[in-house]
């Protein structure tokens, strides 16, 4: 049964009938690569034309690249297609508005982390129908998925961004799970009362971001409350921040449950999930097609190719995506997963504006985050200081474990394997916690 | 004379110490340099790069220790030290004297550290004082790249600085570089290509070169083929087989 449709009557667009008759996109996991690009050359086919007949913004740029959706006869014909680039959107609210304006239901905004002035932020716009459709094709299909019944606790922000509530109704709408919000606003939920409803309610799974699911830890064991023994969580998905291997090795120490990283981003909508691999993101293959691209020259790259990821919508006619690059670098895998899922599995390189240069040397966060949670005496929190010095690593220490010279020396020495060479270790009692998007780059060089 | 300056030796059969002394045999070698091998499983060395496969975190010093007993008048050896461990690096470096070890050997990659911080210091200034080399590989990682380990190798003149199979990947610019301008910077011969030796000889000439073998990853026999393919003088030649490693190992001439 739909919760969100009890009677039926519910009609479900045209090419969602005739693939997924059952109401089960998740099942393209297990389809043949022909039928998978039939489906994807049919909703590509259908976005096309929706988006020239209805939307002014595609319908020049198309003419500016001489090309029409009838020249869209194949896959490999979307090359000819103009990219969307997110400066345009920046700002621009209703570009891609591609249906009547009184048919959108709901508008989401971009967090903050790229918008941050007058004039630049993301808007994307979408149909109570679209909404309905979406939450249904891309219910994981992989160990990560939640069983009915499961209580699944949203600790994200609702305010505007896409994560919270689009995950919200995922859940609500397609693994008929028990959703309890628990995020508000710009900024997470009080952490201790998150505790107490997961406590209460024996939650099953939390969807948060890492670093919000190691404050909750801390704010628990503060309170007397043992994660493990008083609420026992089934499995926790993370999102909203770039998370490194060892970081989630300590998540899942400190939960004893398994952590899944969910990508996405508020123009895509969810994009892919783990499986119980954890190595790669099964992409949906239901809801978008996906091709990476060589970012100075916009040439297609074979799979394999670390690109710049680029995104058509299949199945999104308030505000379709065609050829939107993403900005994030990316591989796609095409070999079989061990798992046994067909899906191709995303591989993320970094977002491009992660990058962070020591000495001239440029290094990923996550990287050197990896190596720094590998340290035994490393607790829980870490912040890159950039200073006209040089850059400091502001830590803290796991508890009990003495600052020491020598162990300041030590941590250094192992940091610097990847950093090339630090100023500073700094050790603090606690870095604050903010409750809200955690601050891992402080910038003081002036 | 023939010396080998780098030989791993494993508990495993496939590196072992008996195996490795009959190939010296086979291939007439006098006299090898054993560090300790196995905290990797070379067999399946690319899951080691692609993370598939953790280096273990023990070193097995005791091979080493071991074989030196058993072939006292065919090896000498040289102690492998984690500069992460803090007082236990120097009692690894400590028991390695007492076994008799004649240098040390470290490992960047499995132990994940840079040329730098005060551990590392205190070991190359223990090791310049009591006439020991120290032999490392080098990484593309920042902090235990090339440069780096010149770098380090500059603030220890004192001491004698071994770049393992010349630098990192196929030919290491700048490993003949500084080994070239830097007087306590040597260049060890293992896995190297041979137009990397060629390219060596002309910027450090024979001076500066050391042959090794790799073992168990490459056989005597090969890694010496390279030696006799240079269009070198017989001196020059004997330098790389066994002299260069002579005049900075002393206990190795007697
Ligand atoms: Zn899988």
């Amino acid at each position: 049964m739909n919760k969100l449709d009890p009677l039926g009557t519910f009609q479900w667009p045209e090419l969602f009938q005739k693939y997924f008759p059952n109401q089960e996109p998740e099942h393209i996991s297990n389809w043949p690569k022909k039928l998978v690009e039939e489906y994807h050359q049919k909703a590509i086919e259908f976005t096309l034309k929706h988006a020239y007949n209805n939307n002014t913004y595609y319908q020049e740029q198309f003419k500016n690249h001489n090309v029409t959706p009838e020249d869209f006869t194949n896959l490999d014909d979307l090359e000819k297609f103009p990219f969307l680039q997110k400066d345009a959107l920046r700002g621009n609210p209703w570009l891609l508005l591609s249906v009547p304006k009184k048919e959108i239901s709901h508008i989401h905004m971009s967090t903050g982390t790229t918008s941050q002035s007058i004039g630049d932020h993301i808007y994307q716009l979408h149909t109570w129908e679209e909404f309905y459709t979406i939450s249904k094709y891309i219910k994981p299909n992989t160990s990560a998925n939640i069983d009915p019944g499961d209580i699944v606790i949203i600790a994200l922000p609702y305010e505007m961004s896409s994560a919270g509530i689009s995950l919200h109704r995922v859940h609500e709408n397609s693994t008929n799970s028990i959703v309890v919000n628990t995020g508000k606003g710009g900024f997470y939920s009080d952490p201790l009362k998150t505790i107490i409803i997961m406590k209460d309610l024996k939650a099953d799974v939390i969807l948060t971001t890492p670093s919000y699911a190691m404050y909750l830890s801390e704010i628990a064991e503060e309170n007397g409350i043992n994660i493990i023994k008083d609420i026992g969580l089934k499995k926790m998905w993370i999102t909203g921040e770039g998370c490194s291997n060892s970081y989630r090795d300590r998540l899942q120490n400190i939960w004893n449950c398994k952590v899944f990283r969910n990508y996405g981003s508020l123009e895509c909508g969810p994009l892919g999930v783990e499986c119980d691999e954890q190595n790669g993101f099964h992409i949906y293959e239901s809801f978008i097609h996906m091709e990476v691209i060589n970012p100075q020259t916009g040439d297609i790259l074979p799979p394999g190719n670390i690109g710049e990821l680029v995104v058509t919508s299949l199945n999104r006619v308030g505000a379709p995506l065609i050829r939107y690059r993403v900005q994030d670098k990316v591989f796609i895998e095409t070999a079989p997963c061990p798992c046994g899922r067909k899906t191709a599995r995303l591989f993320l390189r970094g977002r491009i504006q992660d990058q962070l240069a020591v000495a001239g040397q440029s290094f990923s966060p996550f990287q050197a985050e990896d190596l720094l949670y590998k340290i035994p005496e490393m607790g829980n929190s870490h912040q890159f200081i950039f200073t006209k010095s040089g850059l400091t690593l502001r830590i803290e220490l796991k508890c009990g474990i003495e600052n020491t010279p020598e162990l300041r020396d030590k941590i250094k020495c192992q940091m610097e394997y990847i950093l090339g060479e630090i100023h500073k270790i700094e050790v603090v009692d606690k870095i604050p916690r903010t409750g809200g998007k955690t601050v891992r780059i402080i910038r003081e060089e002036n | 004379m023939i010396i080998d300056a780098h030989a791993h030796i494993t508990e495993a059969e496939y590196g072992s110490v008996d195996l490795l002394v009959k190939s010296y045999d086979k291939s007439g070698i006098d006299k090898g340099i054993v560090v300790p091998g196995g905290m990797v499983d070379v067999r399946e060395m690319s899951l080691y790069i692609t993370g598939e496969k953790k280096a273990s975190q023990e070193i097995p010093n005791h091979v080493v220790f071991d074989a030196l007993k058993k072939y006292p008048d065919r090896l000498k050896g040289f102690v492998c030290i984690n500069p992460l461990e803090g007082d236990k690096a120097l009692e690894t470096f400590q028991a390695g004297i007492s076994a008799g070890c004649v240098g040390v050997k470290l490992n960047p990659m499995s132990h994940t550290f840079a040329f730098s911080g005060n551990m590392l210091d205190t070991i190359a200034d223990e090791c310049g004082q009591r006439h020991m080399p120290i032999y490392s590989h080098t990484l593309f990682n920042p902090g235990a790249s090339t440069t780096k380990y010149a770098e380090f190798a500059k603030k220890h003149l004192n001491t004698n600085f071994i770049i393992g199979h010349m630098g990192f990947g196929a030919l290491d610019t700048h490993a003949l570089n500084f080994a070239a301008k830097q007087k306590n910077l040597f260049l060890e011969t293992s896995s190297a290509c041979f137009l990397n030796l060629v390219e060596a000889l002309k910027k450090t000439g024979a001076n500066k070169i050391i042959f090794g073998t790799e073992f168990p990853m490459s056989t005597s026999a090969i890694e010496l083929f390279k030696i006799d393919e240079l269009p070198i003088s017989e001196s020059d030649r004997n330098k790389i087989l066994f002299e260069n490693i002579s005049s900075l190992v002393p206990s190795l001439s007697s």
